[in-house]
């Protein structure tokens, strides 16, 4: 069920009356239909892959509550690489089964032994990569004893499975989200009607940006040999907006969901194309990716300490995971070798916490420096997002190739009738907005006028929205 | 929860309105004569002042071929062309319909092609239409294929929203913007390319069978006095059997081999205009008398 969807839009409703009107006195009643709801909602796309959910969770339920009973060291260690194979297993036979297979073949044909490879039709269960990541952290925060393990399956279950961020995240932490099923939510009109605004924040940056800029990143990536230098690059800056409407705004839309329950969410994105440098970009973007990277590998690994190369080996290792957790392609593993590139000279010179605050904090526009360290970064960064979007790093490359030709037409996509000049004026407007608003949530927050701002981006969404072509959202094949 | 009950009603009440209103200006735009962006909306904008001798329909392959203005100019025949691309039978009945809801006429000529037997909605043809969706006959013919009509029809804006790439601001904002050129050319518009690669096109053998759409465009010009001539248009090299046309449809007259020079082809079914002059010469030729 996708959240800018008809089924979504009546299923929200009908899931919000049955919280608040019907079992409204009772926390487990509430709470099993919080579970019954996600399980359809998850159901929506391939009812078979509920039993992947379910295995989980029991999985990690009984793991859990093993390791509170036992204090043996090796036991409950073996108890948490239990949780971790089962987990990465799951999510490595389904997303990476076929890609090593087939770069082992590769690789042995390039030694002169041919083997047949067995490849197998898989699909995908979406959101995997999202909940698996989720119920590790509730193991390993009870391995770490950060976290008193839960007997109650259905607070559990539902933990697992909270259907407005099950499929693309946030990645919420169990120290974060698992208390909140355990206690009474009382109803915060004030708290409902932001996340109502949030909702209409996220479909804007997702129906009226992302989307829109969707036809024609795709249009231009998909052929791109046949485009001047200068369109290449639109198409390199159409993606980045692509994705960042795409992603963001389904954040916003989960979180927004989420708290019409009486649910916090993490914040998952914090203006990050207005990040001075790359590190400052990875402490916006993604943040509960970034941060579950940071707490489960990064810092376990010795994160900056150590050696200067230790130091250049996590960060590698960080960023290459990373890469590879968005899809079994070696683009995404470029992506994540080029990301470290960039963020690397900034480690080693320690200047990578340099930018913690948000940028012009006490004036209203940013200063020329700013500017260009804002402009440079969005640069560097769609240079990345060429190889995350190309279908192969063959592709990418020669994408790049061509935009560095420096061919005319000038961007002929703009000067087409048919090609959408809104567009353009639409990601200003959006810079715009998020620009003044930087030090709030989200724009709509704490607004004197909220039914007026309301209206308007409903309006914008009306309008502007692109609704003959429904696009997925780009996250849920991760 | 009064307070975000209040809250959610009154955004749900207002954005209604902002629907309605939105669908209202929407329509009076596309449906005013004024900013015509579409055949559809232009037949409003015809003038009834000089009485039409004729009116040509079809698809792209009459829309591209027939130049109304050389026909005036060789025949004092005053005519319109109201082909546009995509529209197939269903569409062309649509635009007789609403055509002779404005209009007197004398003859009437209908392209007919490798599509014939098509009886089902084009989902690209059908979108200048849905401005119209709330008059009786577009509704009905519409309905009876598509399960979203009803929402289409009284939903308001949907069918606004559902088009975007068509019928959305894009589209309304050229309708000030762009300049109009259907008129100037009475419906003609040219293509300019060259065909380049010689070849012999394969079409489907058409099935030997009665088209309802055509069979009721026969019955509304049966009553209405009018006469109604089918042809087939020119292709380039194909192995188009138009027997089953010859033997359903009256008046029928096959052009389809007439033109053989590709340098006056755009594509295989397409005339460039150097071609379609040709092509308009022959058509005079056939069915009007020189009366210059």
């Amino acid at each position: 069920m996708l959240f800018n969807s008809i089924d979504f839009a009546i299923f929200l409703p009908i899931v919000f009356i049955g919280y608040w009107f019907v079992f409204m006195h009772s926390l487990k009643g509430q709470n099993i239909l919080l579970l019954v709801a996600s399980y359809v909602f998850y159901g929506w796309w391939d009812y078979r892959f509920l039993a992947l959910i379910v295995f989980s969770t029991l999985v990690d339920f009984w793991i859990g509550n093993y390791l509170k009973k036992t204090t043996d060291t090796s036991k409950r260690k073996i108890l948490l690489y239990t949780s971790v194979f089962v987990n990465i297993g799951l999510l490595g036979f389904f997303k990476y089964y076929n890609f090593f297979i087939d770069n082992f073949t590769a690789a042995f044909s390039f030694f002169g032994s041919d083997i047949q490879p067995n490849t197998l039709n898989i699909i995908l269960p979406v959101g995997i990569s999202f909940y698996t990541f989720q119920t590790l952290s509730y193991t390993i925060d009870v391995y770490r004893k950060k976290l008193e393990p839960t007997t109650d399956f259905i607070a559990f279950a539902a933990f697992v499975s909270f259907f407005p961020q099950l499929v693309a995240g946030p990645i919420e932490r169990a120290t974060h989200l698992l208390p909140q099923f355990k206690k009474k939510h009382a109803f915060n009109s004030k708290n409902a009607i932001d996340g109502l605004q949030q909702i209409l924040w996220g479909l804007f940056k997702k129906v009226v940006i992302a989307d829109n800029c969707a036809q024609f990143a795709n249009d231009i990536f998909n052929n791109y040999p046949a485009y001047s230098s200068t369109t290449l690059l639109l198409g390199a800056f159409y993606f980045a907006f692509q994705i960042y409407g795409d992603f963001s705004g389904y954040s916003d839309i989960a979180i927004g969901t989420a708290r019409l329950f009486g649910f916090d969410l993490m914040q998952n994105f914090a203006l990050p194309y207005f990040s001075r440098d790359i590190a400052e970009f990875w402490r916006r973007w993604h943040i509960s990716l970034s941060t579950w990277f940071r707490d489960y590998v990064y810092i376990p690994l010795g994160g900056s300490r150590g050696t200067k190369g230790n130091q250049i080996r996590n960060v590698f290792i960080i960023f290459l995971v990373s890469g590879f957790w968005h899809g079994a392609n070696w683009t995404f593993i470029v992506w994540g070798f080029l990301n470290a590139c960039y963020f690397l000279p900034i480690m080693l010179t320690n200047k990578n916490r340099v930018h913690t605050n948000i940028v012009a904090e006490n004036s209203v526009l940013p200063s020329i420096k700013e500017g260009m360290q804002m402009g440079f970064t969005f640069f560097v960064t769609m240079i990345a997002w060429v190889f995350f979007r190309s279908e192969n790093v063959t592709h990418a490359f020669l994408y790049l190739k061509q935009m560095g030709t420096f061919s005319l037409p000038f961007m002929e996509k703009l000067q087409l009738e048919r090609f959408a000049f809104e567009i353009v004026p639409l990601i200003i407007l959006l810079l715009t907005i998020e620009w003044f608003t930087r030090k709030k949530e989200h724009p709509l927050k704490g607004t004197k006028q909220p039914i007026l701002a309301s209206l308007i981006l409903m309006l914008l969404i009306f309008v502007f929205g692109s609704f003959s072509k429904l696009q997925e959202f780009i996250y849920f094949q991760f | 929860m009064k307070k975000f009950v209040s809250h959610f009603f009154k955004l749900l009440l207002l954005s209604v309105l902002v629907l309605i209103a939105l669908d209202f200006m929407y329509t009076k735009i596309y449906s005013s004569a004024r900013y015509n962006r579409s055949k559809v909306s232009w037949v409003k904008n015809i003038s009834n002042e000089t009485p039409l001798d004729y009116a040509v329909f079809g698809s792209s392959r009459a829309a591209f071929h027939i130049i109304p203005k050389q026909i005036l100019e060789k025949t004092n025949q005053f005519g319109v062309n109201l082909a546009y691309p995509a529209a197939t039978n269903l569409e062309i009945k649509l635009m007789v319909k609403h055509f002779l809801e404005e209009h007197e006429v004398k003859r009437i000529f209908i392209q007919v092609d490798k599509v014939y037997n098509k009886e089902t909605i084009d989902p690209i043809a059908i979108t200048p239409w849905m401005p119209y969706l709330r008059t009786d006959y577009v509704y009905n013919e519409i309905a009876k294929q598509d399960s979203l009509a009803f929402f289409k029809k009284y939903l308001p804006f949907y069918r606004y929203m559902l088009y975007d790439s068509k019928l959305g601001f894009r589209e309304l904002s050229m309708a000030f913007i762009k300049e109009d050129k259907v008129e100037e050319n009475l419906g003609f518009s040219g293509i300019n390319g060259t065909m380049k690669k010689e070849a012999t096109f394969r079409i489907k053998a058409l099935e030997n069978k009665k088209n309802r759409h055509l069979l009721e465009i026969l019955e509304i010009c049966k009553k209405n006095a009018i006469r109604c001539y089918f042809f087939t248009a020119p292709y380039y090299q194909t192995d188009f059997n138009t027997e089953v046309l010859k033997e359903n449809l009256p008046n029928y007259m096959d052009f389809s081999k007439s033109i053989n020079n590709i340098s006056m082809f755009n594509d295989y079914q397409h005339l460039n205009i150097q071609g379609a002059k040709a092509f308009t010469d022959l058509f005079i030729g056939t069915y009007f008398e020189n009366k210059k």
